[in-house]
């Protein structure tokens, strides 16, 4: 029989898309506004402590790594998330911020760098800790819509999280219209999303939602792959579909909460990544997960070094590239479904 | 004597506030008082107008849904006690609603059945073997390489039952079956699911096609509003008086000339096909 996947399948799989990763990894770290001898940038890498007061190496080891190690942790989070919400939804058109997750984030952050809150807690910033709460909050509220006796309601669900982005980005404008026009930049570049700021922190602040959320998230492909076929027969399968749909609602939107905290949401990566490694590597989660991580991962570095090099010495909000370039990437997945 | 493959002992169920803290108001219940055995190496028939409780049963029976007094039990065991996937690898359960999402091939769907069975996450050769029997089994081995989502109806039942099969289960539920069939594939798959009965599965189908049912099966339980209202042989309760309650005055059962079976015939011209009250 030719369909299925095997072992060697599945290891060909994440090898091509661990290689994607590689190479973003790569062209990151050597590629920038500043033009840094490949050489270099290796010698930097390979002995961190040796020219502290080097430009170069401030530039690779101070900036460059800081921002490609969160980049691929922030990418590989939203295919992560992408792949498991459309799973949970049974639809290849959602993605992390589909239930209204990012939203929440937003209007907590705005709150935040509207009131000048200067909180620190242990690595998180103020506006940081401020989209975690909304991010979360919204979650707690689409879980009372959508989720009634345990049992998952898809429907009051989609519909909830729509209500929400219209609730959350009205009261933004309303936040808008009020602050200092001198916070109207800061708020849209966190709007668009951005790793421009990254600091080693954020990396360190972001993992304990990847190891909590996303690790049980990739052991779920099994379940997943029932869950296609709908809960009635994956219940006969041996699969709890309620509690399986609960714990991923609650982790996929605990680890969107996490990256849009530290990056501002990042529109398309989790929608459009899924959907590419699918298409070359089949629907079967049990690669689609691992593999949309690493490839998400690697496309968000790619398009944050477009956004780093293509207007240098300034950049663009990573979240512009990605919605630039994956737009029409998507739009040209639909085409070729038709 | 091993204890039957299901046994459903006098078992109630009602959708509703169950179990929700409001006891007080009562659910209405779908089914009550309902008793069955299905026995290995035949096939039960569970018969009854839409909304008589066929699939509420089925879905009890599988832990679905809990019933709100009653025993069900599999081989011996309260079905409650069993953990979900020692269950899955004794029933195999095709319920009526089934989705395709993601375009999964119907090789990878009927490999699905496999997931019970299980080690590491990963089918071994041995279960592509089985899958690729079902498949054969089935009738829709040259549909292997085909998206799922793709088929007819009638293909698309073949393929899932080819994954109840794949399931490798002692029992299997199957909810009508042939629904979508067309009539060559409707007797087909009756009488693979006869051959299989005769290799000793305990196998209940719901199904609405009278015929069906007294040609192929051997024991029929004719459901009505939640209660059984006859149990027992194509004889017994095709001929008996609780078929013409169950489903009118209007309809006529004669003998099948060359079986001697029971053979239901609609109203004649004329007589309307009373509803049942």
């Amino acid at each position: 029989m030719s369909a299925g996947l095997t072992a060697r399948r599945l290891v060909l799989g994440l090898l091509g898309c661990a290689l994607v990763l590689a190479v973003a990894v790569g062209v990151s770290l050597l590629l920038g506004s500043v033009r840094v001898d490949p050489a270099e940038v290796w010698a930097a890498l390979r002995d961190p402590s040796r020219r502290p007061g080097n430009l170069h190496y401030t530039i690779v080891i101070g900036q460059r790594l800081p921002r490609v190690l969160l980049g691929l942790l922030v990418g590989g989070g939203l295919g992560l998330c992408g792949a498991s919400f459309q799973a949970l939804l049974r639809n290849p058109l959602a993605d992390p911020y589909t239930l209204g997750v990012a939203s929440g984030s937003a209007l907590g952050a705005s709150l935040a760098l509207a009131a000048k809150w200067s909180l620190q807690v242990g690595p998180f910033g103020g506006v940081q800790v401020a989209a975690l709460l909304g991010g979360l909050a919204v979650t707690a509220v689409i879980w009372r819509i959508g989720v009634v006796r345990r049992e998952f309601r898809v429907e009051s669900l989609l519909l909830g999280g729509v209500t929400v982005a219209l609730v959350t980005s009205s009261a933004i404008i309303v936040i808008r219209t009020l602050a200092d026009p001198h916070f109207l930049v800061t708020l849209d570049r966190w709007l668009l999303g951005s790793l421009a700021a990254a600091l080693p922190r954020d990396s360190w602040s972001l993992l304990p939602f990847l190891l909590v959320g996303g690790l049980p998230l990739l052991a779920l492909g099994p379940a997943f792959n029932q869950l296609a076929l709908g809960e009635e027969l994956a219940h006969g399968r041996g699969i709890n579909a309620g509690r399986v749909q609960v714990w991923t609602f609650l982790a996929a939107s605990l680890v969107t909460a996490g990256t849009v905290s530290v990056a501002g949401p990042i529109g398309f990566v989790g929608l459009i990544v899924p959907h590419a490694v699918r298409s070359i590597w089949g629907p079967d989660h049990r690669l689609l997960l691992p593999g949309s991580a690493l490839v998400a991962g690697g496309f968000l570095l790619l398009c944050d070094t477009l956004a780093r090099t293509v207007v240098a010495p300034t950049e663009m909000p990573v979240g512009v590239v990605t919605a630039v370039i994956g737009g029409p990437v998507f739009l040209l997945l639909l085409w070729r479904r038709r | 004597m091993e204890a039957p493959p299901i046994a459903v002992s006098r078992v109630a169920f009602g959708y509703g506030r169950a179990g929700h803290g409001r006891a007080s108001s009562g659910p209405e219940e779908v089914l009550q008082d309902v008793s069955l055995t299905v026995a290995a190496g035949r096939l039960t028939a569970l018969l009854g107008p839409n909304g008589a409780g066929k699939s509420t049963l089925f879905r009890l029976i599988v832990g679905r849904l809990q019933p709100l007094r009653g025993e069900i039990s599999i081989f011996g065991q309260p079905a409650a006690s069993l953990d979900s996937v020692s269950r899955a690898r004794l029933v195999g359960y095709l319920p009526q609603e089934v989705r395709a999402a993601f375009g999964f091939s119907v090789g990878e769907v009927v490999l699905m059945g496999r997931y019970p069975h299980l080690r590491f996450g990963l089918e071994s050769a041995h279960d592509r073997g089985v899958a690729s029997r079902c498949l054969e089994r089935t009738d829709t081995a040259h549909l292997a390489a085909r998206r799922f989502d793709t088929l007819s109806g009638g293909e698309r039942q073949r393929v899932l039952l080819a994954a109840a099969l794949a399931q490798e289960p002692r029992i299997l539920l199957l909810d009508e079956p042939t629904a979508a069939l067309d009539w060559h594939h409707q007797h087909e798959v009756l009488a693979l699911l006869d051959s299989l009965a005769a290799e000793g599965l305990a196998i209940c189908l719901v199904t609405h096609d009278l015929n069906l049912a007294a040609r192929y099966c051997h024991q029929l339980y004719l459901l009505e509003a939640g209660r059984i209202a006859a149990a027992g042989g194509p004889d017994e309760v095709l001929r008996g008086p609780a078929l013409r309650r169950v489903y009118g005055q209007a309809l006529r059962v004669i003998d099948d000339p060359d079986l001697g079976r029971p053979l239901i015939l609609g109203p004649l011209p004329g007589e309307a096909p009373c509803p049942p009250a």
